[in-house]
């Protein structure tokens, strides 16, 4: 629809629809901000965003995102900030927390006008459908307001991020969004590309507490590459942990594939999908049913490196008329590692072990098991593990089960590939069958 | 009574006249000029360039008759330029004037006894045929063996017309290569190696894909191309060894080489393959039956997926990222 078209009800009667955002827009106008990273050799800007003042000692809040570059490269990059009325000056990091996206800076000057904290977003206690007011500066066109509605949080996802309907876009990342009241509710963060209207913002608690903690330990030196990827390694490690404990305390539901029992996460953040190719044309000679579970975790760590998603996949292949070889030739199609992270320069390359298990028990079938490692350069104890295994008890049906892990901890990816690899069954009521074709 | 022989380069004859001394009083001329006893056309003999004459003691002499070129005397690899006087030629010397070899012959040369005709080979071309359709069966079996989709007819027929036409191709350049080097083409021997190299790479592709799964090696894939080298050389040195008997050691030795530097390019291009991040592992699944060695148990599998970690920290350390300028990374 043309946004140009004119309702005959604003041609006839000007209504207002909403005075508040006039009024909300007067009184943020001085506390907003746009960041620019500019690349010092050129002196031309490299990224765009927003941020917002949040104490009269001019410390602003912005998204990670926004500051990645001169946070991971700042030999190359500096930042700035340009304030509405038109006054610019340098910007000087102070805290970051990855897994939020959030970053606090400091201004030149202090003095300036600032944004308080919603209590009720603070607690949680908004209302669906409260009128929130998104604002920043988008693809660097000027400084804008945008109205939206509250719809809580995400369901299933791991990571607490608010759902705002309203338009997002690139520039406006790490603008405030707030309440009629011109209190902060979140942080501008993100769109879903593919949706309308579908934005997410980081909670204001998480800005809040970065707030504390860059008050805490002000002088930090951010301008050592090394000693910043250290604390991204550190954060990291620590989200995974927290993940992947999360993860293993819920476990793994066993869901039935065939003959087979193959575990699922029980956790609510994994979004599954089934396919099949029994509807192939023409008729395929062997059927595969697949369920592919990944998770949308993965963490912004510079442009070229996301990590910290889990996927989670079964095939269940059941033989139609094929020999055994053929049938063997048409598994290997699935024994694939797939993608592992993209990049040389931020992987090391791939190292795998690979053997045949033997059953430990009489309802566990004897395996084929490989186990795919590559570890993050820069960011130490941390690492991209695929497990893949493969039953090795029938030639004429299989189950294929992935799990691929990024970002992880070699220890938490051990501990969660045990417990993957171990619940891979053979259902009760056919162990009878299965059980004296086990190869032991 | 004396046979003189013109000889080609590679001391085949080329004609042979005979003279009757009692005619040529005990001399015989040899020169461009119509007035000699052997005439020979080269603009590079004088047109009366030597004269032969009999010796009682020694049997023939050979005379340069003055000439611009001289006269030379091949023995044993060694060539002698004459002076103008007489001097006594051996039974199979060769005489070079000008740009022609000749031989003297004398009529009670021992020859030679007679050979027998070889028994002729009535199934010469059954271990071939039998070769080629092992190799066809091995080949197709393995095709058969990897069809997961519709079967098409068409594929193996072309598979078949592709080996056997490369086959035949091979084995017909080697017949040329024997053809000039040796005057025999050979080519039903050529064509039975070539056959055998090609059956014992056929098998060694299957067996090698067996054994990898078997004994759960990927190593094996990873480095069958030594295998595939080391027959490309017993071929190769087959084939030269039919075309002549001579030299074999040097023949093996060069064989060996160029399969070596074969094999160390091969070793070169896999270490630099393995850089770009392929994932290593035995993708080829088998049917569970055809494993060999005993399974790990669940523990041992960790513990061994646990060691990698002190090689992926050393690699973290050790490996260069080899990003392009800018940092643009293009892969994956």
């Amino acid at each position: 629809m043309p946004i140009t078209s004119i309702t005959p009800l604003a041609a006839t009667k000007p209504v207002v629809i909403s005075a508040t955002a006039e009024s909300v827009y007067a009184n943020a106008r001085p506390k907003l901000l746009q960041i620019r990273t500019l690349l010092t050799a050129a002196g031309r800007q490299s990224t765009l965003g927003s941020g917002f003042l949040i104490n009269a000692e001019g410390l602003a809040v912005t998204n990670y995102h926004v500051v990645s570059q001169y946070a991971l490269e700042p030999a190359t990059y500096r930042m700035e900030y340009a304030a509405p009325d038109g006054t610019r000056g340098a910007l000087k990091l102070l805290a970051i927390d990855v897994a939020n996206d959030l970053a606090v800076v400091q201004l030149d000057k202090t003095g300036y006008p600032f944004f308080e904290f919603n209590p009720r977003a603070l607690d949680g206690s908004l209302p669906k459908g409260e009128r929130l007011y998104a604002m920043g500066n988008p693809l660097d066109l000027g400084f804008t307001i945008v109205e939206g509605t509250y719809n809580s949080l995400v369901e299933k996802s791991y990571q607490d991020r608010i759902h705002f309907t309203g338009a997002l876009n690139p520039g406006m990342s790490g603008g405030p969004t707030v309440s009629a009241d011109g209190h902060i509710v979140g942080v501008n963060v993100a769109k879903q590309i593919g949706g309308e209207l579908v934005s997410f913002l980081v909670p204001a608690r998480f800005a809040m507490a970065l707030i504390e903690r860059a008050q805490k330990e002000p002088t930090r030196a951010w301008t050592s590459p090394e000693k910043t990827r250290l604390e991204i390694s550190r954060q990291l490690f620590a989200w995974q942990a927290d993940l992947y404990k999360n993860l293993g305390t819920q476990g793994f539901r066993p869901t039935a594939y065939g003959p087979y029992r193959a575990p699922e996460a029980v956790a609510s953040w994994f979004t599954c999908w089934a396919r099949t190719n029994a509807e192939q044309v023409p008729k395929p000679r062997a059927i595969i049913n697949s369920t592919n579970c990944n998770t949308k975790t993965a963490l912004f760590v510079a442009n070229s490196l996301q990590t910290g998603s889990i996927e989670l996949s079964h095939s269940y292949a059941k033989n139609g008329d094929l020999n055994a070889f053929q049938f063997a030739a048409f598994i290997s199609q699935q024994f694939e590692i797939g993608w592992t992270g993209s990049g040389k320069k931020n992987l090391t390359q791939n190292q795998c072990v690979e053997n045949f298990v033997a059953a430990s028990a009489a309802n566990r079938p004897p395996l084929r098991v490989v186990w795919c490692a590559r570890a993050l350069r820069e960011y130490e104890n941390l690492y991209n593990i695929t497990v893949m295994a493969v039953t090795q008890d029938k030639s004429d049906e299989a189950l294929i089960s992935k799990l691929a892990m990024s970002g992880v901890g070699y220890d938490n990816a051990l501990l969660i590939g045990k417990q993957f690899i171990g619940a891979i069954e053979i259902a009760k009521d056919s162990s009878g069958a299965a059980g004296s074709a086990v190869k032991k | 009574m004396i046979w003189v022989e013109i000889l080609s380069r590679q001391h085949e004859v080329i004609s042979r006249q005979r003279i009757d001394e009692t005619t040529a009083n005990a001399t015989i001329r040899v020169g461009r000029a119509f007035d000699n006893d052997v005439v020979i056309d080269d603009a590079y003999i004088a047109p009366c360039h030597l004269v032969l004459a009999r010796d009682q003691s020694t049997g023939w002499t050979v005379q340069d008759n003055g000439t611009v070129n001289g006269v030379f005397i091949e023995n044993r690899g060694r060539n002698r330029k004459l002076a103008s006087e007489p001097v006594a030629i051996a039974d199979d010397s060769i005489i070079r004037i000008g740009k022609t070899l000749l031989r003297i012959r004398r009529i009670d040369l021992a020859v030679a006894a007679e050979r027998a005709l070889p028994v002729p080979v009535r199934h010469a071309w059954r271990w071939p045929v039998l070769f080629a359709l092992a190799a066809i069966a091995i080949e197709m079996l393995s095709a058969w063996f990897g069809e997961t989709g519709e079967s098409k007819l068409s594929r193996y027929i072309l598979t078949i017309i592709t080996m056997l036409a490369t086959t035949l191709v091979w084995s017909t350049v080697w017949s040329l290569v024997s053809r000039i080097f040796s005057g025999q083409a050979q080519f039903e021997r050529h064509l039975f190696i070539a056959l055998s190299g090609l059956l014992a790479m056929s098998a060694l592709d299957e067996m090698i894909g067996a054994s990898a799964f078997a004994f759960s090696s990927q190593w094996l894939v990873e480095n069958q191309f030594i295998f595939n080298w080391l027959i490309a050389a017993i071929v190769l040195f087959f084939h030269l060894r039919v075309i002549g008997p001579a030299h074999l050691t040097l023949k093996a030795a060069s064989v060996l080489l160029i399969s070596s530097l074969a094999i160390a390019t091969n070793m070169v291009g896999k270490s630099e393959a393995k850089s770009s991040g392929q994932t290593k592992y035995l993708r080829q699944l088998k049917p569970p039956m055809m494993r060999l060695i005993p399974a790990q148990t669940e523990t041992a599998f960790f513990a061994d997926a646990e060691k990698l970690k002190a090689k992926l920290n050393t690699a973290r350390k050790e490996e260069k990222p080899d990003g392009g300028v800018f940092n643009f990374d293009f892969d994956d």
